[in-house]
């Protein structure tokens, strides 16, 4: 039977491989465009990650209800949510679950839906230190507002709770897992 | 303990399994034409046993339960790891609101308890009345008259028999009757998975139940009749014991009714044990409540009265072990129990070795002094 | 006009071997855009009972469960939803039974021979119920003969 390619188990495999390997080397872009075709990372994120089980919130409003039938995740409010999507270019609090000491894993992975990873004017430029990165990594990112950095330091402050970011550009995917140190580079205009 | 990884196995390892499927196959050497057990053979004609692994391997699944039997050479417990080994390759989709088990399609319904039940007492198929004298005439038994059995006992049928396929349950008029304990408005608690949480004792009945009903069947029934034969103080009468199909029902994605996906085959037993004094109310009736998967008419009846056991356990401290918690729970599972009894073929050189060295060495000091 | 109630549409049509209700679901959508608004998946259930001594819930064992939920498309104002939950592990089998559940529920072409296969299919079912009520006839226990008094 004909599947959309996201909706296929060896192509969610694959994308399965390429967030294992964004976790693994934070900061680097993994480019999805040869496995989803025309569809938009984040959906083929959410096809990987998500089944009956999961718990998911959008704060965008973007996910339309075919797409929530076919995920089949709860549809949660944002504390009780194993994965939020939200916008990069608008910061809005959030409150989502930062795990327990117990339990660090049930901290809430963060979808930040952004423009892409090059610079063009209005990108903001990260240092990146830490587990996964020899020395330090630059990265570019198009629309993702500076807030959602500020709530990340909060989240993340007692660590091992905190929160996992993946930002998602329309074909490709940058994880910033909890243990990455991101500075935020001023420009010189 | 220590393992000790080996290479030099492999060819031997390699080996084994050759002989295996040679042990497996070997009956066309001496009949030529010898056929491959059919799956459907093994699941009409060996049925008890289909069930006995489909309950202990935790899946309803008759034509795989069968195929692990073919490929075990009948090992029940081995094929019941496999059942379950499948299983865990299986993505979870749902579970099933709570199911009637009032609506089971009754093929076997009995009471120890009463004579008169609503409904009436249908034995099905049993050999509890039956001879233990071995059939020779199976021994040979042709195909001709083995095809003829069923086709003459479906001609002998009454087609205007109209007796009702489900019926209420027994224990429903003594409730009625107010001879049990009055049911909690708050049980509706969810239902404990032990597929995905592991056992933290003190452990909620609902995991008792679901531990015990995917039990080694040997297990559970040695721990019952050890309350029974006077380790224990549960003095049961089966209320009921019935055995039938139950109609999977599962909501329609869009009208939201009830639709039948299917049905299981489920045994299911009420045992009534001791009355006892309650703190507030009248003296009433204990219970005791089993079911499996399969007909498995002694498994059932061993986890009412172990259920009914471990209920008294939990309120007045356990003074036996089949009213310990921990003690049933722990041991009665026959993937965990064969996996350990098993684990101890494997090479435990270094341990050993320790254990030599501390030998010789305690000889030699006993000789020194 | 389908007399059997939807309720018991899959055991009825599950009468049928696999292969002739796929051929059957392809053929009457061969005009017709089917939408998937579910995956087709193949999976397992849990068995929760509720059992008749305190009334508490636990799960029994899992069973093979696969499902599906369609949109069929003829055109011209012809469409409509269908939804199938089997006890199978066979994804295409409840594509298949979601797309005669839409054709049945909302009367869409051809509808009568969904409805055919379906009627044939109730009847293999009470053959088996039929079959299972002989069970219990024939092992009635007449308690009158025993407690008749010996002449």
């Amino acid at each position: 039977m004909h599947l959309e390619p996201i909706w296929q188990a060896p192509v969610q495999q694959q994308v399965y491989r390429e967030l294992l390997n964004a976790f693994s080397y934070p900061g680097q872009v993994k480019n999805l465009n040869t496995l989803i075709a025309d569809h938009h990372a984040l959906h083929a994120l959410l096809a990987t990650l998500l089944d009956g089980e999961s718990r998911l919130a959008d704060t965008t409003g973007q996910l339309k209800a075919t797409h929530w039938s076919l995920l089949q995740a709860q549809n949660v409010a944002v504390e009780q949510a194993q994965f939020i999507v939200a916008d990069g270019k608008q910061s809005t609090e959030l409150h989502p679950n930062l795990g327990s000491l117990a339990s660090p894993e049930h901290g809430a992975t963060l979808i930040l839906m952004v423009d892409g990873f090059y610079s063009q004017g209005h990108a903001v430029s990260l240092q990146l230190k830490g587990p996964g990165i020899a020395t330090t990594t630059m990265l570019d990112v198009e629309g993702l507002n500076q807030q959602w950095l500020e709530q990340r330091a909060q989240w993340n402050q007692h660590f091992p709770l905190g929160v996992d970011i993946i930002l998602a550009s329309p074909n490709a995917i940058v994880a910033l897992p909890r243990t990455t140190h991101i500075q935020v580079q001023t420009k010189e205009t | 303990m220590s393992y000790v990884p080996i290479k030099g196995g492999g060819q031997a390892i390699a080996g084994a399994a050759a002989v295996t499927e040679f042990l497996r196959t070997e009956q066309a050497l001496h009949q030529p034409n010898a056929q491959a057990l059919d799956l459907q053979t093994i699941q009409f004609q060996l049925r008890h046993l289909v069930d006995r692994v489909i309950s202990e391997g935790g899946v309803y699944h008759p034509e795989l339960a069968a195929l692990s039997i073919k490929q075990s050479l009948g090992d029940t417990l081995e094929a019941a790891f496999s059942l379950r080994a499948w299983r865990s390759t299986r993505p979870r989709l749902c579970a099933t609101p709570a199911l009637d088990t009032s609506k089971m399609r009754v093929i076997r319904r009995i009471s120890a308890a009463f004579k008169d039940i609503p409904g009436g007492q249908m034995l099905g198929a049993t050999p509890d009345y039956a001879l233990r004298l071995l059939r020779m005439e199976l021994i040979n038994e042709s195909d001709a008259t083995f095809q003829h059995y069923a086709k003459e006992w479906l001609k002998q049928s009454n087609p205007t028999a109209t007796t009702p396929m489900s019926f209420p349950k027994v224990i429903s008029a003594l409730r009625a009757d107010g001879l049990l304990p009055a049911l909690e408005a708050d049980r509706t608690a969810q239902a404990f998975d032990i597929t995905r949480e592991p056992l933290i004792f003190p452990v909620s009945r609902s995991a008792t139940l679901a531990t015990m009903a995917r039990a080694e069947t040997g297990s559970l029934l040695a721990l019952a009749y050890s309350n029974m034969r006077g380790y224990g103080d549960v003095h049961p009468t089966v209320a009921e014991l019935r055995v039938g199909y139950v109609p999977i029902m599962l909501p329609h994605a869009v009208t939201g009714e009830l639709i039948e996906a299917g049905e299981v085959l489920v045994t299911e037993c009420e045992v009534i044990a001791m009355y006892e004094a309650q703190s507030d109310a009248k003296p009433v009736f204990t219970l005791g409540y089993g079911a499996c998967l399969g007909h498995n008419e002694v498994k059932a009846i061993s986890m009412a009265i172990l259920d009914r056991a471990l209920q008294k356990g939990k309120k007045d401290g356990p003074t036996n072990p089949s009213e310990d918690a921990e003690f049933v729970l722990l041991h009665i599972d026959g993937v965990d129990s064969m996996g350990f009894a098993s684990h101890y073929k494997m090479p435990h050189y270094v341990t050993f070795q320790s254990d030599l060295d501390r030998l010789r060495t305690a000889q030699q000091q006993e000789a020194c002094t | 006009m389908i007399n059997i109630p939807q309720k018991d549409w899959i055991r009825a049509l599950t009468a049928h071997p696999t292969h002739d209700l796929i051929r059957l679901a392809e053929t009457l959508t061969r005009d017709a855009a089917v939408s998937l608004l579910q995956l087709p998946q193949a999976g397992l259930g849990l068995i929760t009972l509720q059992e008749s001594a305190f009334h508490d819930q636990f799960y029994l064992g899992e069973f093979p469960l696969s499902s599906c939920q369609v949109e069929l498309d003829y055109g011209a104002d012809l469409r409509g939803t269908g939804h199938a939950q089997v006890m199978a592990d066979d994804a295409e089998l409840a594509k298949a039974l979601a797309i005669l559940d839409a054709i049945l529920a909302h009367q869409l072409p051809n509808w009568q021979l969904a409805a055919q296969y379906l009627e044939q299919g109730q009847a293999k079912r009470s053959q088996l119920d039929q079959q299972r009520n002989q069970i219990l006839a024939k092992t009635r226990v007449d308690f009158a003969t025993l407690d008749a008094v010996e002449p």
